[in-house]
C-alpha cells in the first residue's frame, strides 16, 4: 500500500512533534544513508 | 524492487515537511524536559511523539511512562531495531500508539504517519467538538440560571400581584356591599309605581283639562327660551316675563285638588323670591348662566312630564307628592341661590 503525502499532510499539518533520537544511533547509521534492495 | 532506506537526519527534514512543528532532542531525559517546556509554553502537549527505545541517561520507555502519567492521551511512536524486541512488551504495556521498523524506508514511514496523523487530527476534531458541545452546555446553563432567577422573581411579582387582586377584590366587595345597602336605604318608588297604583289605591284622582295641559305646556316651552333671550338682548323684560310666567303656572296648578297647593305654593314662591330679588338673580344668572340654565331645564322637563301623564290618565292624589318632590325641591334649590334666607327647612317636607 502506497500512501499519498498529500493525503498524511491534509492530517498533519498543524500537528506539533517530538522527535527523541539517540546520537550513538545516528553515528551508526550515517553508514547506511542509502541502500539498495 | 528500489527501496529508499532514510537516514535518522533526514527524518527530521521529512518530519518538518510534514508537521507544522518539530522538536529534537537526543536522549529521553532531554525528551521529556523538552515535553514539560513545550506544555508550559503552550499550554498543550505534543500532538505526537517519536522516539528511539535505546538511548542513554534515560530510554524510550521510560520516557514515554512519564509522559503517558503526565498525560494520558500522549501518542507515541517507538523507532525499533530487530534487535530491541525485549522492550516491545513494555512498550505495549506502556500504551505506545505504533513502531517504525529500523531501517525505516519510506512507504512504511508513509503508512505509520498517515494512520497515527489521522487519529489524532480524528481524536483533535472530536475533542474540538466535544469542547463547542460543552461551551454550548455552558451557556445553556447559565441562561438557564439567569431565567430560573427571572422566573423565580416573576413567581413572586404573580404572588403580590395576586394578592393585591385578591385585597381589590374584597374591597370592591364591600363597595358593593355599602351601596346596596345605600340603595335600599335611598330608593324610592318610581313614577310609574305610583302611577301603576292608580286602579287598585285610588279613591280620588287628577285628571288635568286639556286646556290647562295646553297653556302649562307652552309656559314651560316659553321659560328656558325667555332666560336665553335675556342672555342675548340684556333687557330685563325677559325676566319679568320669567315671573309673570311662574305665577300663571302656580293659579293653574291650584284650580286643581289641595294636594297640587304644594307645588304651586312653590310656583308662587319661586316667582315671588325672584320678583323681590331682581337683581340678585340677575346677579346670579350673569355669573353662571349654564347651571340656572340647567335647574331651570329640570323644573320645565319634569313638570312637561307630569302634564303628560296628567293629560291622559289619572293619578291618585296621596301619590302625588312622590311625583312633584323633586320639583320642588329643585325649586328650593334655586331660591337658595338667589335669596339663601329665604330657605326654610320646614318647607321642603310638604306632607
Amino acid at each position: 500500500m502506497k500512501i499519498d503525502s498529500k493525503l498524511i499532510l491534509e492530517h498533519s499539518k498543524n500537528l506539533n512533534i517530538l522527535y527523541v533520537e539517540d546520537d550513538i544511533t545516528l553515528q551508526n547509521a550515517k553508514k547506511n544513508i542509502y541502500k539498495l534492495f | 524492487m528500489w527501496k529508499m532506506i532514510l537516514h535518522y537526519k533526514m527524518l527530521k527534514k521529512i518530519f518538518t515537511n510534514y508537521f507544522n512543528h518539530v522538536d529534537t532532542a537526543n536522549d529521553g531525559e532531554a525528551g521529556l524536559k523538552s515535553f514539560l517546556l513545550f506544555k508550559d509554553n503552550n499550554d498543550a502537549y505534543y500532538d505526537l511523539v517519536i522516539s528511539d527505545i535505546n538511548m542513554p541517561n534515560m530510554g524510550g520507555v521510560e520516557m514515554s511512562r512519564a509522559m503517558i502519567n503526565e498525560n494520558p492521551e500522549q501518542s507515541i511512536i517507538f523507532i525499533t531495531a530487530h534487535d530491541e524486541a525485549s522492550f516491545l512488551h513494555d512498550a505495549i504495556e506502556v500504551g505506545i500508539d505504533g513502531f517504525l521498523n529500523k531501517p525505516i524506508d519510506i512507504d512504511q514511514l508513509k503508512i505509520v504517519l498517515f494512520k497515527i496523523t489521522r487519529s489524532i487530527s480524528d481524536r483533535k476534531l472530536i475533542n474540538s467538538f466535544y469542547k463547542e458541545v460543552e461551551d454550548l452546555n455552558m451557556k445553556l446553563q447559565e441562561q438557564n440560571d439567569e431565567i430560573n432567577i427571572e422566573k423565580a422573581k416573576l413567581e413572586e411579582q404573580i404572588v403580590l400581584f395576586n394578592t393585591q387582586v385578591n385585597a381589590t377584590n374584597t374591597k370592591h366587595q364591600q363597595v358593593e356591599q355599602l351601596l346596596q345597602q345605600q340603595n335600599k336605604e335611598s330608593s324610592e318608588p318610581l313614577l310609574d309605581d305610583n302611577f301603576s297604583k292608580d286602579e287598585d289605591e285610588g279613591e280620588e284622582n287628577v285628571l288635568f283639562l286639556s286646556d290647562d295641559c295646553d297653556e302649562l305646556t307652552e309656559l314651560f316651552d316659553e321659560l328656558p327660551e325667555l332666560m336665553a333671550q335675556y342672555s342675548i338682548d340684556d333687557d330685563v323684560n325677559n325676566m319679568y316675563k320669567v315671573i309673570a310666567g311662574l305665577k300663571k303656572i302656580s293659579s293653574i296648578l291650584l284650580r286643581y285638588t289641595p294636594f297640587l297647593d304644594p307645588l304651586a305654593k312653590s310656583f308662587e314662591e319661586f316667582s315671588t323670591t325672584i320678583e323681590d330679588n331682581i337683581d340678585d338673580f340677575i346677579k346670579m344668572y350673569k355669573e353662571d348662566p349654564d347651571n340656572a340654565t340647567m335647574l331651570f331645564d329640570a323644573v320645565s322637563l319634569d313638570m312637561e312630564r307630569y302634564i303628560k301623564r296628567f293629560s291622559d290618565e289619572s293619578m291618585a292624589m296621596k301619590n302625588i307628592h312622590h311625583i312633584h318632590h323633586p320639583t320642588t325641591l329643585s325649586i328650593k334649590q334655586i331660591i337658595g341661590m338667589i335669596s339663601p334666607e329665604n330657605i326654610d327647612e320646614g318647607e321642603m317636607e310638604f306632607f
